[in-house]
Order: C-alpha cells, then sequence, then structure tokens
C-alpha cells in the first residue's frame, strides 16, 4: 500500500522569542528540517497497544550525505535541490503479537522552496554593515601592527612568534613548514 | 612570481548570511587588494617575492562551519594545503606568509 504523507504539527513554532536565525524550530514544515542537512528519524508508536508500528524517515540528501560529505559546502548543496526536497518515510505495521499485518511507505516532494533564501541573509542589512566595518578596522590595525612594528624585526625567530601570536594558530614556524616541503 | 590559491570552504549547506572578505597585503604596505565572494569559492593568486599578510573573514551559517586553505610556494608561514577551520558565528582567518 502506498500513502502520502503530510507533516502536520511537526514544530510548534515559539512566538515570544524573536530570532534574527531562523532555526528548526521556526518551521513550520517537517520537510524543511533539512535545514539540519543530516535528517534521521525512527519512531516507535503505540508498543503497549494492539497496533504497533515502527518507523523510518529521512531525506534522500540525508543518505547521499552518508557517503559524500562534500555535498554539504554551500556551492555543492545547491546543485542538491531534487535530494533536499525529497523526503520518504517506510513504516511496519504489527499486530498484538508482533506478527507483520502491514507495510506504510510515502513520498514527500517540497514543489515550492524558499528555505534557502530564508534562513539566513543579512546583505544589505545593519549586521552586514557592522561586520564590514568592523574587518575593515581589524585589517588596517594588524596591517599596521605587522608591516610597520614586526615586519623590521631582524631576529626571525621573534618575529615569526610574534606573527603566530596573531593568528589563529594556523600558522607555524620556519622550520615546520620546511620539513613539510622537504 | 609565485602561484598561491586560497580555498575557502562553507560548510553547513545553506549560503553565509554576509559576503567573505578577503585582505591581502604586500609586499610592505603598497599592495593592498580588498575583494568579497558570496559563498566557496577557490581564488589563484599571482604574487612576487616576499612579505604578505592574507585575511579571511566573514559569518558562518547556521550550525556550519568554514574551512581555508592556502596552497602555493610559501617558504615561511602556514603548512601549504593545511585547512584551518572555524565554526563560530563569526570568523577572521589570519596568514602571514613569505614568498
Amino acid at each position: 500500500m502506498l500513502c502520502y504523507k503530510m507533516p502536520c504539527n511537526a514544530a510548534t513554532a515559539d512566538t515570544t522569542a524573536v530570532s534574527v536565525i531562523r532555526g528548526t524550530n521556526d518551521i513550520k514544515s517537517g520537510n524543511a528540517l533539512d535545514v539540519l542537512t543530516n535528517f534521521f528519524q525512527l519512531a516507535a508508536e503505540d508498543l503497549g497497544g494492539s497496533n504497533k508500528s515502527f518507523a523510518f524517515k529521512s531525506t534522500l540528501f540525508a543518505i547521499k550525505l552518508r557517503a559524500d560529505s562534500s555535498i554539504n559546502i554551500d556551492s555543492l548543496f545547491r546543485t542538491q535541490r531534487l535530494s533536499r526536497n525529497l523526503q520518504f518515510s517506510i513504516a511496519v505495521n504489527l499486530d498484538l503479537s508482533f506478527h507483520l499485518s502491514g507495510f506504510t511507505s510515502g513520498v514527500t516532494y517540497a514543489l515550492v522552496n524558499n528555505r534557502d533564501k530564508a534562513a539566513a541573509n543579512f546583505r544589505s542589512q545593519a549586521i552586514d554593515r557592522g561586520n564590514t566595518s568592523l574587518l575593515d578596522h581589524l585589517d588596517s590595525l594588524m596591517r599596521t601592527y605587522s608591516f610597520t612594528v614586526i615586519m623590521p624585526i631582524k631576529d626571525a625567530h621573534k618575529r615569526d612568534s610574534l606573527l603566530n601570536m596573531m593568528t589563529n594558530g594556523s600558522s607555524v614556524l620556519r622550520a615546520k613548514s620546511s620539513i613539510t616541503k622537504q | 612570481m609565485e602561484p598561491i590559491t586560497l580555498t575557502v570552504n562553507v560548510n553547513g549547506g545553506n549560503q553565509p548570511p554576509v559576503d567573505i572578505r578577503v585582505y591581502l597585503t604586500g609586499p610592505g604596505l603598497e599592495d593592498h587588494q580588498v575583494f568579497t565572494r558570496p559563498g566557496s569559492f577557490s581564488y589563484p593568486f599571482s604574487l612576487a617575492p616576499g612579505n604578505y599578510q592574507l585575511m579571511v573573514g566573514g559569518m558562518n551559517p547556521f550550525g556550519g562551519s568554514t574551512t581555508v586553505i592556502l596552497a602555493g610556494n610559501i617558504s615561511s608561514g602556514p603548512i601549504p594545503e593545511s585547512p584551518q577551520t572555524q565554526s563560530s558565528a563569526q570568523y577572521a582567518f589570519t596568514f602571514y606568509f613569505t614568498i
């Protein structure tokens, strides 16, 4: 038996707290859980009753992500529109004695999807201008400090040590770099 | 001129909420380049010998992270092709290197 399920009351929006970033709780469509990009749901219903069922729900994208994690990079993510919009579910129904009494499967496809744009886009907003201003200022400070104060230092070890302190732990001393290149 | 490639990958699916800004300075303070990209990219530089400062800044998508890889014939600075990742909401990678 094949039936098409439409998710309902999948998430309840909290109208008391307003967040600039829209998370999964802000979205009413169950299919929108692909924001997580890793949506697997296993459900057991009415285990003590006469109509027990086990259900598994996922998206095609979540399955593909298991095999290739690079599709989570934004440029490749956009090309996976079909996979992200296609959600499927499988359910097994059991009777009181745990004998198979039925089988259910469902497929849901989101024809209209504007979630990618809606998740978070601060371009041309105050937060974007603030971020740009902060980065410009940071670059100016570090540029001035490194090229006028640190670079003229003759002692290479001391100079590299100071530069390393200003990075995110990404730089290494000259010796390590040389070892890698050999 | 030495070919240096900057690769920025935004993980987590969605595009970052603001453009990624790249600042390159050197040698000295004469050459200062600033450009932006809306998402993941790979950018080839052709740089003269000297000291450089490179900064990559931006914001991560919700629950995502950004990885920066600098590749090329670098004599001092980051290990070439060694990925650096930050998952904080806002980030700034800074590299100092010599060609």
